[in-house]
């Protein structure tokens, strides 16, 4: 019944483009680059310098740091942003900078998103915490992205309902621009992607209230990002 | 598909003599426009942007049925659940139907055009259902009772005292007309709202055929909310949102959002590849992808093909002159502006909405601004051609068209009328201006002056004093 439907609908669109069906189509290989310009010759160090500046410029500071000063990094956003409670992927790199530690010395009321516990409990303490932290996948230079491939226990409600945002990610991370992160994505959808993949860039924003603009109005309203050297 | 009970010129009307809205439409249209301008300066080479971007799109758009089949087995094979909607009452069908088998008592809404032209908000309150709009305009005016007048902001129609005084009834406490105030507000209710919604109800901006991917993009965050917190997500699409792989996504979001707003992002853009997969703890159980005709096919294969290239910037509005006086509700139907006066008479008919093509001035602003290079001007005079042929139009109307396309042909013809435009409206002309026009005119200066034509035409002027000059 319902591929009947589907078969109806896609025939009649064939029809009135006026050809028989058509299937399997591919696109073309497309030889304009009209971004390509906008990246061409620049050196990955003035990559990371485009992708601070521009973050800059949507309220959001940029720690560059070695991951020996990993701890007073985190001290001081804690610091900033008012923490008291924080919520973190289950991720081997941020296990690696030994985060739940640095948050428990903070005094910081934090748990590991983990999918094995009680999941509407979970989602309740997330949407009660200050802070979510999470590491990033790819970092886009020309417009400040920070791309996550969540699953698992890297949770996308971490990155999402508590009003203040952490996000960890590597320098050695940091692509030109969407057109790098796309064809990422492009290159793993053989092997099934996540659920979700988000592009994040900056605090979440409004102008609906006569075009003034305010942060904060469904997503996190402070955004924090920690870069860590190549060493 | 009409949202408004008056005639259109009525409708005009009212907007023209609305103080609000004549102070808000130019403050949108120029933040908006100067920020697509800075944007596109930025990228120095605007034109090869549109011109791939009008490639991808017009590529997609001729080879949909292929495409969207993709589509659909992908995401069938990802888990997901897919329904084809040739009408609005079939989408209608098909969505109070998944609500009413997941017994679902409410439904929150990230912003969707597409709900819009099948009115779900209305049916599914119908069913006792609660319906509540996330996206921070979309929630004024609903609380406001009204329909978006603006593609990307909907509620510029609105001061801040109004939402102020509509937030503040909702919270049973007097708000402050802060805008860090009321957001606060919009934040702690809608969180609640997220947090107990049975379903999450989505649109689409683009779906990627390659890997059955939704592609939502956002600057507050409700889409992901919408499509994370509640059980259940349904995205609604319109058939011809889609690129064939996330190659073509780069090209159309980054257009998108330079366009919009003039952000080079906006600060989400999130893929929905699929449900919660086994590992997850988050995110929908079910995804429901429900895809939408609703006249969209009786565009292909017609002039007007093009018109199905749109990615819904709105820039084509925030260039408008005609927009900018009388703004979008004027326009009646769910898309307003020069796109909306192009397909809201394909998608509902000229019977119903035979004035639209006349609300441009042809001035071409909109052709230019559109990121994928829509003729929309020339659209809008298609249009009046083909109600001209099918004699749907005025007599003096039908008379105007064939003179001209007899005048354009004739050559002396036209050079006489142009004249006679020229030295004969003297007569109707004081101090420069004629206030009072006979005739066709008449609609034109019932609302302005038109200045009077100079004693010669450019084309005369150029005869006696222009030749020789480029020696």
């Amino acid at each position: 019944m319902d591929l009947k439907k589907q078969e109806d609908f896609l025939n009649h669109i064939a029809s009135k483009l006026g050809r028989p069906r058509k299937s399997g189509v591919k696109p073309p290989i497309w030889e304009s680059q009209p971004y390509l310009h906008l990246y061409e010759g620049k050196s990955h160090e003035e990559m990371i310098e485009d992708f601070i500046a521009n973050l800059g410029q949507l309220n959001t500071k940029v720690d560059r740091i070695s991951r020996h000063q990993f701890a007073a990094s985190l001290g001081n956003v804690i610091q900033d942003f008012e923490v008291r409670s924080a919520v973190y992927w289950d991720d081997a790199t941020l296990h690696a900078l030994q985060l739940s530690d640095v948050l428990e010395k903070n005094q910081i009321d934090a748990f590991r998103w983990d999918p094995k516990e009680n999941e509407e409990e979970m989602k309740q303490r997330t949407a009660n915490v200050d802070l979510g932290i999470v590491y990033a996948d790819l970092g886009l230079a020309e417009t400040g992205t920070v791309v996550l491939f969540n699953g698992g226990g890297r949770g996308r409600l971490v990155s999402l309902l508590p009003p203040k945002f952490l996000c960890i990610l590597s320098e050695r991370d940091i692509v030109p621009r969407l057109t790098q992160a796309v064809q990422k994505v492009h290159d793993r959808v053989s092997e099934g992607l996540p659920a979700c993949i988000n592009f994040i860039t900056g605090p979440s924003r409004t102008g609906d209230i006569e075009m003034d603009l305010a942060f904060g109005v469904h997503g996190p309203g402070k955004v924090h990002i920690i870069l860590l050297r190549d060493e | 598909m009409s949202a408004h009970p008056l005639i259109f010129n009525e409708r005009v009307d009212k907007a023209l003599a609305d103080p609000i809205l004549k102070k808000a439409l130019p403050l949108t249209q120029d933040r908006l426009r100067g920020g697509r301008i800075n944007a596109a300066e930025q990228l120095g080479n605007v034109e090869e942007w549109r011109e791939l971007a009008s490639q991808i799109r017009s590529h997609t758009i001729a080879n949909l049925d292929s495409y969207l089949e993709e589509l659909v087995t992908n995401v069938r094979k990802n888990g997901g659940h897919v329904h084809f909607a040739a009408t609005s009452d079939d989408a209608v069908e098909i969505i109070t139907g998944i609500v009413k088998e997941k017994n679902a008592k409410s439904v929150v809404k990230s912003k969707s055009m597409v709900s819009e032209e099948v009115h779900i908000n209305k049916h599914l309150e119908d069913m006792g259902i609660k319906v509540v709009e996330s996206d921070l305009g979309e929630y004024i005016i609903q609380l406001a009772n009204e329909t978006p007048s603006h593609l990307i902001a909907p509620a510029i129609h609105k001061t801040r005292e109004q939402v102020r005084e509509m937030f503040s009834k909702v919270a049973g406490r007097q708000l402050s007309d802060e805008t860090t105030e009321l957001t606060a507000f919009a934040r702690e209710k809608l969180r609640q709202e997220f947090l107990q919604a049975d379903i999450g109800i989505s649109g689409c901006n683009f779906a990627v055929a390659e890997s059955g991917s939704v592609v939502l993009v956002s600057n507050e965050g409700n889409a992901r909310l919408t499509t994370t917190v509640p059980k259940v997500h349904i995205a609604m699409m319109g058939m011809e949102r889609i690129v064939p792989t996330w190659n073509e996504l780069d090209m159309v979001v980054s257009m998108l959002t330079r366009s919009a707003t003039g952000q080079k992002i906006s600060v989400y853009v999130t893929g929905i590849n699929s449900p919660r997969q086994s590992e997850d703890s988050d995110g929908p159980e079910e995804f429901h992808l429900v895809i939408l005709d609703n006249g969209r096919s009786n565009i292909l294969g017609t002039a007007y093909q093009e018109a199905l290239n749109c990615i819904r910037c709105g820039a084509c509005l925030n260039v408008c002159p005609v927009y900018r006086h009388i703004g979008g509700h004027a326009y009646g139907g769910v898309y307003s502006g020069p796109i909306g006066a192009v397909l809201t008479p394909l998608l509902g008919g000229y019977e119903e909405w035979l004035e639209l093509p006349y609300a441009s001035s042809l001035c071409g602003a909109c052709s230019e601004a559109c990121p994928v290079k829509i003729p929309l001007h020339d659209l809008l005079i298609e249009h009046r051609k083909d109600e001209v042929e099918m004699g749907l139009t005025p007599f003096s109307e039908k008379m105007a068209f064939k003179g001209f396309s007899f005048a354009t042909s004739h050559p002396s013809v036209y050079e006489t009328a142009v004249k006679l435009a020229h030295s004969g409206m003297g007569f109707l002309a004081k101090d420069g201006v004629i206030s009072k026009g006979p005739g066709m005119l008449g609609g034109w200066t019932d609302v302005r002056d038109l200045p009077q034509p100079a004693k010669q035409s450019f084309r005369e002027w150029w005869k006696k004093e222009g030749k020789g000059r480029n020696q």
